[in-house]
Formats: C-alpha cells, structure tokens, sequence
C-alpha cells in the first residue's frame, strides 16, 4: 500500500488532529489568544531544533531530543520492568493465598491511593539525587493499576479448572504455572497497559528531581524560562513515545495470548 | 454516514470550545460596581523575600485600590498567571523580568520589593572556612585534577543560580568547566542533597538556607553578591494595559508596596509572623533568614542589564533584551510618588 493509498484508506484518522491544528493556528495568528500561548508552527519550530540542532532556538537544548527522550525512556522502562515484576508476584500471591491476602493486601490498599508526586521528599530521602527517584516514582505510578488487575485475574478463575488440576496430582507450583498464570494473562496484560500509561505520564513529575535529562525535566526546564512552545513540544514527544511503547506492548500481548486474538482486535 | 458525520462535528465543537477557554480571560482590573475602586488581583511566589507581598492589602488606600492577593507555588506560575491576565500585578525575580522580556511578553516593571536572600552553603565534610575563596579555588583545581570535579548546585534559572554562577566566575571558578553544575529544581531538596553528601557546595534561597544551616546540614560559605548583577532578587511588575486602563489604581498598588517596605526596613516583626504563617517555618529560622534581606523598592538598572547580559551568554534567553530593558523599567511612577528622579531610583 503506497502513501495515498493509505491516507485514502484512513483519511479519517488524521482528521480531527489536522483540524484542530488548523483552529489552533488560525486563533494564534488571528491574535486570540495569550502571546503566552504559542501557535503549531512555534511548536514545530521548537521542537525541531530540539531534534535537529536548525537554529539553535532551543537554546541548551538543540539537537538533544534523542539523548532526552533514550533517558527518558530507560527510567520509565527500568520503573515500569520493576513495578510490573514486583506486581505480578504479589498479586499472584495475594490472589492465590488467604493468609498473605489478609496480611499484605490492606495495606497495600492503603497504599494504593497515595499520589505519587507525595512520594518526592521521600523518594530523596531513600534515594537521594539523580536517575533513582525517578525511577522509584515510575515505579510506584505503574505498580497498583498491574497489581489489582493481577489479584482480579486470579481470583477471577474458575475453581473448578484449579480442581481438575488439583485431582490430576498437579503441585502448588504447577497448578501456578500452568493455570493460575495463564488464566490470568488478560487481565495481568489488562493492568500493564494501563499503568504504561501512568508511568509515562509519572515522568514529567518524577524528572522535576535533579536530573539532567529527559522530556520531563526539558518540559519542567522551558517553564522556568517561559519556553512554551518546548513545553508543548516535550508533551507531544511524551505523547507519541507513549504510544509507541503501547503499541509495542499490544504486539507482545499478540504474540503471547495468541488463543485471544478477538479480544485484542482493535485495541 | 450523515449521524457520523454529525458526531464527529459536535466532537469538533466541544474541542473548539475548550480551546477558546484556554485562551485566556481578558483583563482582570475591575471597578467595583458601586464604589468606582478598582480592583487589582496580585500574585506573589511563597518565599521568605516574596512573602511580604501578602501584607500589601493591609496598607492599601481603600479609596484607591482594592488589592486582592493570591499566593502561588513558584515565580513561573506567578509570571504565567500575569501574562495571560489571570492577575494585574505580580512580584517576579529579575530572571522572569529578563525571561519575559526575551519571549516577548508584554511585562513593564514598576517597582522593586526585596533583594538578597542567596546563600552559599559548603557540606559540613569540606571544612571551608567562610569566604576563604582562595581554598575553594584550590579544592576546585584538585578534584578536577582527580577527575571528580566539585559538585555544587543551584536551582537553574533562579536568581540564586546567576548569583552563584556571577561569583564562582568572580572568584576564577569556570562554573561550565571547572565544577559538575547540579540542577536541583526544588530548594526544599537542597537540605537532603547536602545532607546526603550528594553535592558539596550548594546556592539557595532564603529560608531554606537558614534552615539547612540551624539544623548544621552544612555551613553557611559566602553571600554571593559581589558579582556585577549584586544582590537583586525580587522586581514588581504588570502588564501596559493594565497602566493604561488603571493608572490610579497601580499607582496606589506602588505606594502600598513601599508603604510594606518602609515598614518591613524597620521592623521585621510582621515579616517574620507572614514567614511563619506561610511556610510553617520556625520563629528562628524566619528571623535568620531575614538577616539576609534587603528590602528596597528601588530598580537598579545596570544590575538588571548584567543579569541579561549572564542569561544571555549562559543561553537562557535567546536575544539581547538590553533595549527592551531600558525601554520596560518605568520609573514614573515611583519617581511621581517619591518626588526622587529616575536616577535616585536605580536609573544608572
């Protein structure tokens, strides 16, 4: 399929997003809003010398859009590898046996709903300066939305099938292994894409911490000097890479729970 | 395909409509229905130096203006807030002025507030002396020879951030070349950097400074105001339209400005008490922290021009704002108030 092909074909894809471009730099140069506020072609200007050093318009910046969005990229995936490692253990735990569920799981729950951005002064206290609280921040943010959605995949099984493995001989680690685990695939995967999300959107609190690099900290940095248009620009790459990793995310899940391609159909 | 097309229309138009709600809310100086006084609605940053702004209303000619005051978390929300006329007036640091001045925004300052309120703070492992430049100069070369450059930070793009980086440079420290710069955002950070011997010398701001220093997190090392842009740290400024449309009322705004600075010059009681009920900070660190204040409503022009001067060669801003600076620092009306000439008042 050639490239109008595939703009005829999905035309109406990109439609809403040209549109409201459209709108936007119509109202800037129209003078309506704020000079605060910069138009589309602002923010692509800025944006492109972030990425390709033009004109030295990003200032300290230009040309570091790659080394900003890798740096951004490693915390998330560190924070999110762990959180998701830690989640799905304990979730399959807290799913599978009464006594942790009793001890561990109310205060987890307590937990659960303690913003993230409240972890800062902790999060330097524990972890000082640097790429760590960062990444324990991301890793906060996507730990919950994985863990509850994995005790609900287990507890969600049917205790008949746990049964039949239970009167074929099957041990704990089996009946785990081959039941527990990928009967609760969906919904473990489920939580994953959702807390993808929350950890990228984690990163522009968690690079206001003494880090040098990453689209959050480029975001928090234009603020303090009134770069609107790179603020807008760090948003977008934080957006798009977002996505990227999403739709990376959906082909490992094919792959995985290929017995369940209906349900991942348009996802 | 018509019922479709329908939806995807009024999606359109509910996006259209958030849009133009982003867009800003128009002027916000306003008459008071009955009495004719006009309201001027004030944004002030939560630190030591920019809290006195909160006791502007207290000294408001109420025949004249109606100063409603609202506290923000930094000067960047304050300077955004007042750039898309949420407020009429803001206190700001000269950095903002200089920042808004190079985006472009239509800023005029009209008067100053309080300077000062920078402090060099050394970890307690370094053993410095205050203001021994000559072994900080020495510590700088041998760690940069060991190939473990000193790690001294700031808050970048803050005012104790060009005062550090003035006098480092004052002193024949390259602050780009000869030490690892850390930028840690958040002054309430700076204690558990220094504590945690994650940096060894630090620039921070009024109260944290008292505070890191009473709680012996480290010691204070120098006051960084010898270099060309001097102490200044806070600048009042507002928008042309709002002089145009209200020139009484920010003429009145001014002198119940310098009514809290005269006040505050002599008596620093209420500062401390505003200090204390703010930022919940001690009787003992408010009142050391104000040790190191300098309240003044005068502008100093050629300060300002070397603060840009910096920011510019540090890239902070892209352009040379000297005319624009020259052009956006009104005098008039604190020289109609004071009966002093521009010049008396910061204009050298």
């Amino acid at each position: 399929m050639n490239v109008s092909q595939y703009l005829k074909n999905n035309y109406y894809r990109i439609f809403v997003p040209l549109l409201l471009l459209i709108i936007w730099q119509f109202v800037a140069q129209m003078g309506w809003m704020t000079n605060l506020f910069p138009s589309p072609v602002k923010v692509a200007r800025g944006l492109a010398d972030w990425v390709f050093n033009i004109d030295g318009t990003a200032q300290d910046k230009s040309g570091k859009w790659v080394f900003d969005a890798l740096n951004s990229t490693k915390r998330v995936l560190i924070g999110y590898f762990l959180a998701s490692l830690s989640a799905i253990i304990i979730g399959i735990s807290i799913g599978w046996s009464a006594i942790i569920q009793k001890t561990i799981e109310p205060t987890i729950q307590i937990f659960r709903f303690i913003p993230p951005v409240s972890w800062i002064p902790l999060a330097i206290i524990w972890f000082g300066i640097g790429d760590n609280p960062a990444v324990f921040l991301v890793f906060l943010g996507a730990f919950f939305p994985i863990l509850i959605n994995t005790i609900h995949g287990v507890r969600s099984l049917d205790i008949n099938i746990i049964h039949a493995a239970s009167m074929m001989g099957a041990t704990t680690w089996q009946k785990i292994k081959f039941v527990v685990i990928p009967s609760s695939l969906p919904s473990i995967f489920t939580g994953m894409r959702t807390s993808l999300g929350t950890a990228w959107m984690i990163t522009v609190t968690a690079e206001m911490i003494a880090v040098k690099s990453g689209l959050g900290y480029a975001l928090w940095d234009s603020y303090y000097f009134m770069r609107l248009d790179l603020v807008i620009a760090a948003m977008i790459s934080i957006g798009i890479l977002g996505f990227l990793s999403d739709w990376i995310l959906r082909i490992i899940i094919r792959r995985i729970l290929h017995w369940q391609q209906d349900l991942l159909n348009n996802k | 395909m018509k019922k479709n097309m329908m939806l995807v229309i009024s999606s359109i138009a509910v996006m259209c409509l958030f849009l133009t709600a982003c867009t800003g809310n128009g002027a916000t100086g306003s008459s008071n229905g009955n009495s004719g006084i006009t309201t001027l609605k004030l944004g002030y940053a939560k630190c030591a130096h920019c809290l006195p702004m909160s006791l502007t209303p207290q000294y408001q000619d109420k025949s004249k203006v109606n100063i409603q005051a609202t506290s923000f978390q930094s000067g960047n929300d304050v300077l955004t807030a007042l750039t898309s006329k949420s407020i009429d007036v803001a206190q700001v640091t000269y950095l903002h002025f200089i920042t808004a001045l190079d985006r472009g925004l239509d800023i005029v300052a009209i008067s100053g507030q309080v300077n000062g309120g920078s402090d060099i703070i050394a970890s307690n492992k370094l053993n410095l002396k205050a203001d021994d430049w000559a072994s900080l100069k020495t510590l700088v070369k041998q760690r940069k020879a060991d190939g473990k450059p000193l790690k001294i930070a700031a808050s970048r793009g803050n005012a104790q951030d060009i005062h550090l980086r003035g006098e480092l440079q004052l002193h024949g420290i390259n602050p780009n070349k000869d030490i690892e710069f850390v930028n840690i955002a958040n002054p309430a950070d700076h204690e558990a950097a220094l504590e945690r011997n994650e940096v060894d010398l630090i620039c921070t701001v009024e109260p944290s400074a008292s505070k890191i220093i009473l709680d012996k997190k480290g010691k204070h090392f120098a006051y960084p105001y010898n270099q060309a842009a001097g102490n200044l740290t806070n600048i009042i400024v507002t928008r042309s339209d709002v002089i145009k449309d209200h020139p009484e009322a920010v003429k009145a705004f001014v002198e119940a400005n310098m009514k809290v600075v005269d006040k505050i010059s002599a008596d620093k009681a209420p500062w401390i008490s505003v200090i204390q009920k703010n930022t919940g900070m001690s009787s003992e660190v408010s009142t050391r922290a104000l040790d190191n204040a300098y309240p003044d409503y005068k502008m100093y022009k050629s300060k300002t021009l070397a603060i840009a001067k910096m920011m510019k060669e540090l890239k902070y801003i892209n352009t040379d704002v000297s005319k624009k600076v020259e052009k956006q620092m009104d005098y008039t009306i604190l020289e109609s108030i004071t009966g002093k000439n521009a010049s008396e008042l910061g204009d050298n």
